[in-house]
């Protein structure tokens, strides 16, 4: 491209790692192959709701409240194109708020989320037990002594906590948080069995308005096919 | 701007002055079955069958993991052959990328290439998701203006006159979302010698390419000479093949703008939808009958609104392309937000406020051809009871 852009624009991505190749998927269920053909005959290929179809976030904040005992409705669900577009919205639109730094649990946790504070051009921080001044959000991505002291620290200076389920599915303890729960959100999604899918989502209370519109000035919705599939799969394995 | 009448609800007041939200509160009190919607710009056609059926055969294959992401590298090749035959772009498939619809599309652009503080002039009116991809790069929107008289054309003096020290790229939309107006031949060769003359680069939505009225023909600024390499070019399947939900655009640029878009795409949102790409594959790849059965479908239903809005006295933008007539709305006396809204709750018609494509067009309303011709002249016949009782 021309010279005068050339530069600036390696500059902008210099941090970036190169893309990474997403990993197969497990064999699905039936099921999923069932829903996706189910919803392409019935002509589902039209926009959904922004913030995805009510049967999947119904079932999503099911399996949240089994999982962590939040007692999330429908309605704070947004669902996304894979975890990777709810972390990034998460993180985008409490730092579009508050200027400052991601404050996150060490090793691997902050290995992941280096590549979002380098393209969201702000400072990654990993938690030392000592307090940050500049910290802005707390990110936090597995359970452990780390993460308590973090949300201690998110609790007495009022900061918004994302939670993580990407890395460790075990119980983060955000259930037992309640005064946090209100400026919380949680990111997730089915990476894992649907990486080719793109299912994600995004699960909050107080701020969840704007998340979701965040996330519709990204990508409007999340592919119509894909939520049928994903909802036909977590409904055939309950 | 101070909306009036006292039956406007909270709801629609708070969010007057976004575009983005107005048009959003106004879908969400669209519900009810005998609501018109003559709004939103998604097709009320039904995707063709060759489409469905590439995707359906795509999971019976269990075609479902991930792809790079860039996108299918057939897909990519196959956009890439669909713009050197059609666009006369100079295109190979490692100027593609594949996005998570048109709306990421614009998301990246704006991320790649603006810093904080860079200017870009967008056409007013506009879609008001430029808005806010730009402001979530930082960068700065100007506005150039465009009028009903020229149909809403662009004038490059009114580029050139829009330019300063800041000014990073252009952003050029053609066929127009609201105005249904395109960016001529000639328009867009004079606006090209002022981008290679600033040194600016242009980012050409092209997005409603397929739907352009006779005699008017769509033209890529990429294909002119100089311009390739400083042009972005942004399209989809979505309008085009009816198929909105399923989310797969494209954006054609240098290779050093796609390997950008490339690496903040993979922390963004990922690949797009597998199964999704298998479906733009079928459809850029497959026949064109389908398309054209669209634009015929759609040229009648334009015809019959522009006979009913000349039969109400509403004068209209020529629509020379995309789905919309952009109807001066100003004589009926009453602020467009105001009117959307009336014409929401007493005449159930889903009609969006020119005020959700700037602010200052309230005296506009974006009238979608999304429905059968029928149900449009229903439409517009409740429009007309709706406006002649509050008409001052």
């Amino acid at each position: 491209m021309i010279e005068s852009l050339s530069r600036p624009l390696a500059v902008r991505v210099a941090k970036l790692p190169d893309p990474h190749t997403w990993q197969a998927g497990l064999p699905e269920a039936q099921a999923v192959a069932a829903g996706a053909i189910d919803a392409l005959d019935k002509g589902r290929t039209h926009y959904t709701d922004r913030p995805g179809i009510g049967p999947l976030r119904e079932r999503v904040a099911q399996q949240l409240n089994e999982q962590y005992q939040l007692g999330l409705s429908a309605d704070e669900i947004t669902i996304t194109c894979g975890s990777e577009e709810a972390e990034y919205v998460a993180l985008a639109f409490f730092l579009s708020k508050l200027a400052g730094a991601i404050l996150t649990t060490p090793g691997d946790c902050a290995a992941r989320v280096q590549p979002l504070a380098d393209l969201l051009a702000v400072e990654l921080i990993a938690w030392d037990g000592r307090a940050p001044d500049n910290a802005a959000v707390i990110y936090i991505g597995e359970p452990g002594p780390h993460s308590e002291a973090l949300l201690q620290f998110a609790q007495d200076r009022g900061l918004p906590v994302i939670w993580s389920t990407t890395l460790n599915a075990a119980d983060v303890g955000i259930g037992q948080q309640a005064e946090l729960r209100s400026n919380s959100v949680l990111v997730g999604g089915l990476d894992t069995q649907l990486p080719g899918w793109r299912i994600g989502w995004l699960a909050g209370h107080k701020t969840h308005g704007g998340l979701r519109s965040y996330k519709q000035s990204m990508t409007i919705c999340t592919p119509s096919i894909s939520q049928w599939a994903a909802l036909a799969m977590l409904e055939a394995q309950s | 701007m101070t909306l009036v009448n006292p039956n406007i609800p909270d709801s629609i007041r708070e969010v007057a002055a976004d575009g983005t939200a107005l048009r959003y509160a106004l879908m969400e009190m669209a519900t009810g079955p005998d609501v018109i919607a003559l709004g939103r710009g998604d097709p009320d056609l039904a995707t063709p069958a060759h489409i469905i059926e590439a995707a359906k055969q795509a999971v019976r294959d269990g075609l479902k993991d991930p792809t790079p992401v860039a996108g299918l590298p057939a897909l990519r090749e196959a956009i890439a052959h669909k713009l050197r035959i059609e666009n006369n772009m100079s295109v190979e498939a490692e100027n593609v990328i594949v996005t998570t619809g048109g709306q990421e599309a614009l998301y990246l652009i704006m991320q790649v290439l603006l810093d904080p503080g860079d200017e870009i002039l967008v056409p007013d009116p506009r879609y008001t998701s430029y808005d806010q991809a730009i402001a979530s790069a930082g960068g700065q929107m100007v506005m150039i203006p465009t009028d009903h008289e020229d149909a809403f054309n662009l004038r490059a003096e009114a580029v050139e006159a829009a330019i300063t020290s800041r000014t990073k790229a252009l952003l050029i939309v053609t066929p127009s979302n609201p105005t249904g107006g395109i960016v001529t031949r000639e328009r867009l060769m004079q606006i090209a010698e002022i981008a290679i003359k600033h040194n600016l680069i242009v980012i050409s939505d092209e997005i409603y390419e397929k739907f352009v009225y006779a005699p008017w023909e769509h033209f890529s600024i990429a294909s002119l000479p100089g311009m390739a390499e400083r042009t972005i070019t942004l399209n989809g399947f979505s309008k085009t093949y009816a198929m909105t939900g399923l989310r797969v655009g494209y954006v054609a640029a240098p290779a050093n703008v796609i390997e950008a878009m490339a690496k903040v795409k993979a922390f963004t949102t990922g690949p797009a939808a597998t199964v999704s790409q298998y479906a733009g594959l079928a459809a850029v790849t497959g026949p064109s009958e389908p398309v054209e059965e669209f634009k015929r479908i759609y040229t009648e239903r334009r015809q019959v609104m522009m006979n009913y809005l000349d039969a109400m006295g509403l004068d209209y933008s020529e629509p020379r392309g995309a789905f919309f007539l952009w109807t001066n709305s100003g004589p009926t006396g009453i602020h467009a937000t105001e009117l959307s809204y009336l014409l929401l709750k007493e005449g159930r018609v889903l009609i969006f406020p020119g005020t959700g494509f700037g602010e200052n067009w309230g005296g506009y309303l974006r009238i979608s051809i999304l429905q059968t011709t029928d149900k449009i002249k229903e439409a517009l016949r409740r429009m007309q009871v709706v406006i002649e009782k509050y008409r001052s």
